[in-house]
């Protein structure tokens, strides 16, 4: 960051630190207000004594369709605790289990989660391609799995963890997911911040014909795509670090029916599931994304700087939402 | 530019989306029973909870407290837990409350946890004094509003028990209408079915409420 704004002309780095502000500020304003509409006091529930180490999101009371979807996942998680004792009995729930697995995690995934929120933003930033959108939801959502496994099967069966240790191991995987959500937010505000800067610049400056600034487009490109790459692994590890509290309470209950794998074969078919429904939004933010460059496109330079506000907001969104988790300002929505 | 203004709705859209509306739902499940404690002079003293978890949370909070994970569990664990959790429960004020004559009684910190595990499923105790003990109609309400617990009164009388109640008090539950009741251990029930149908009278779990008429 530094050599950046040394490098540039003092007034651009400035610019740039100027919009990326401003962006910061304007999320803050969204996220507020959307708090606000969500869960009015801003206060995050305490945390249940009889909690999983992770917090879940605040309800917003019981408007029908949360309603619905509340007894919907409720229904859910009894009938797999009802799937796994079958398995145990003996009687045929294997495929039940897993068909199961598989709604709840459908269903679950229609529910709170700052997972979206990151993978939506970090779409609406950059992205906008459905193919790299739905890649992103699966692993997303497979890490999501991973992580609930590691969990249970490192603390609770090789460590042998108590509740309460596999509770602040919980505790420890989601504040280092929610730094994952402020670093990637802050990485992609940067570069769209720099983005924008320049943009702004060329419209002041003398008319840009279509061969101008591409020198040394190439080195560009690569640097561009190994930060993208890295990003997209930020975004992956952002969405999915925090575990499922259905997956990590049906793996500890199967592993108590010394039926380890039954709960194993529920997490995954829950990780395929959640992709379904994070891949829905994904598309959803892919097609908005793709309205807004039609919208601005034929617009020249006004369209593109536009959407170029349009991204750094976007950013800006992920990042203030990721310092909002780790302080527990954001909690009571997420 | 009258087109571009469709620009801050589209960001409004994809902000609403991207933050789905937060919906927390149960992952606890608890039947509750409670014993209302009345002094000699017919004020109501006390209230003994005894709160029943399902299953799966059981076999979470039970997790390494025995010799194997399918073991029995070690009683001097399950003593420290209940201290635990009796002692966590006071942030949550006991996820109780309880009115006499309609006024808002205070409790004091919970006394006499104990904590049982039986067939697969554990069994908190604990006592919750009244800081001053009142005679009156007493409505007494477990319910957890971040809905991570889902509270319900026990089947049948099982819900309420008087203790040195004066003569003619009576105990009468009021039960969510069409609730549907946690299905049991063993095999995919109705109960299951009906709970998607009856989904919309979910938020009425708040109505789970027990009032001791004398």
């Amino acid at each position: 960051m530094l050599s950046t704004l040394s490098l540039n002309p003092p007034s651009r780095g400035l610019q740039r630190l100027v919009l990326a502000a401003l962006a910061i500020l304007a999320a803050c304003a969204v996220l507020a207000a959307l708090l606000g509409l969500l869960a009015p006091g801003f206060r995050a529930p305490p945390r249940s004594p009889f909690g999983i180490g992770f917090r879940e999101a605040a309800p917003t009371g019981a408007t029908s369709l949360g309603a619905w979807l509340l007894a919907m996942q409720a229904g859910f998680s009894q009938a797999l605790q009802a799937a796994v004792s079958a398995v145990k009995a003996g009687r045929d729930g294997t495929l039940t289990l897993i068909g199961l697995g598989f709604a709840y995690g459908v269903l679950h995934a229609a529910g709170p989660g700052h997972g979206k929120a990151v993978i939506a933003g970090y779409l609406m930033a950059g992205e906008r391609a459905l193919k790299r959108g739905f890649t992103l939801s699966l692993l997303a959502a497979l890490l999501q799995a991973v992580v609930a496994l590691a969990l249970v099967g490192g603390g609770a069966v090789l460590l042998r963890l108590t509740a309460a240790g596999l509770n602040q191991a919980g505790t420890v995987i989601e504040t280092a997911g929610f730094a994952c959500v402020a670093l990637l937010g802050a990485a992609v505000t940067w570069r769209k911040a720099g983005q924008l800067a320049r943009l702004l610049n060329r419209e002041a400056g003398p008319a840009c014909g279509p061969d101008c600034g591409h020198a040394g487009l190439a080195d560009g490109t690569r640097v561009e795509r190994l930060t993208t790459l890295r990003e997209q692994a930020g975004v992956v590890l952002a969405a999915g670090t925090r575990p499922c509290a259905g997956a990590v309470l049906v793996l500890v209950f199967a592993l108590s029916q010394g039926i380890l794998w039954a709960g194993v074969a529920a997490t995954l078919a829950m990780a395929l599931g959640t992709a379904i429904t994070t891949g829905l939004l994904t598309a959803l933010a892919v097609f908005a994304k793709a309205l807004a460059l039609r919208l601005a496109g034929g617009r020249g330079q006004g369209g593109a700087i536009a959407v170029g506000v349009l991204e750094l907001w976007a950013a800006a969104f992920v990042l203030v939402l990721g310092a909002g988790l780790l302080s527990g300002w954001a909690a009571a929505a997420f | 530019m009258p087109r571009s203004c469709s620009l801050p709705l589209l960001l409004a859209g994809a902000a609403l989306v991207a933050a789905s509306p937060a919906l927390a739902h149960p992952h606890v499940w608890i039947t509750t029973r409670a014993e209302l404690d009345y002094g000699p002079d017919g004020a109501l003293r006390a209230v003994r909870h005894a709160w029943t978890f399902d299953p799966t949370y059981s076999a979470f909070a039970v997790q390494g407290l025995g010799q194997s994970t399918t073991g029995p569990v070690n009683p001097a664990a399950l003593a420290a837990l209940a201290r635990d959790n009796a002692e966590n429960l006071a942030e949550q004020g006991y996820f109780t409350q309880l009115k006499v004559d309609g006024r808002k009684q205070d409790v004091g910190p919970a006394t006499d946890p104990a904590m049982t595990f039986t067939d697969g499923q554990l069994t908190l105790r604990f006592t919750l004094p009244l800081k001053a003990p009142v005679a009156g109609t007493a409505s007494l309400e477990v319910f957890d509003p971040t809905y991570f617990v889902a509270f319900s009164l026990a089947d049948g009388d099982g819900f309420a028990t008087l203790k040195g109640a004066p003569a003619g008090c009576r105990a009468t539950a009021h039960r969510p209408k069409s609730a549907a009741p946690v299905p049991a251990a063993t095999g995919m029930s109705e109960a299951f079915f009906e709970a998607m149908t009856a989904a919309s009278t979910y938020g009425v779990q708040f109505a789970n409420r027990i009032v001791v008429a004398c």
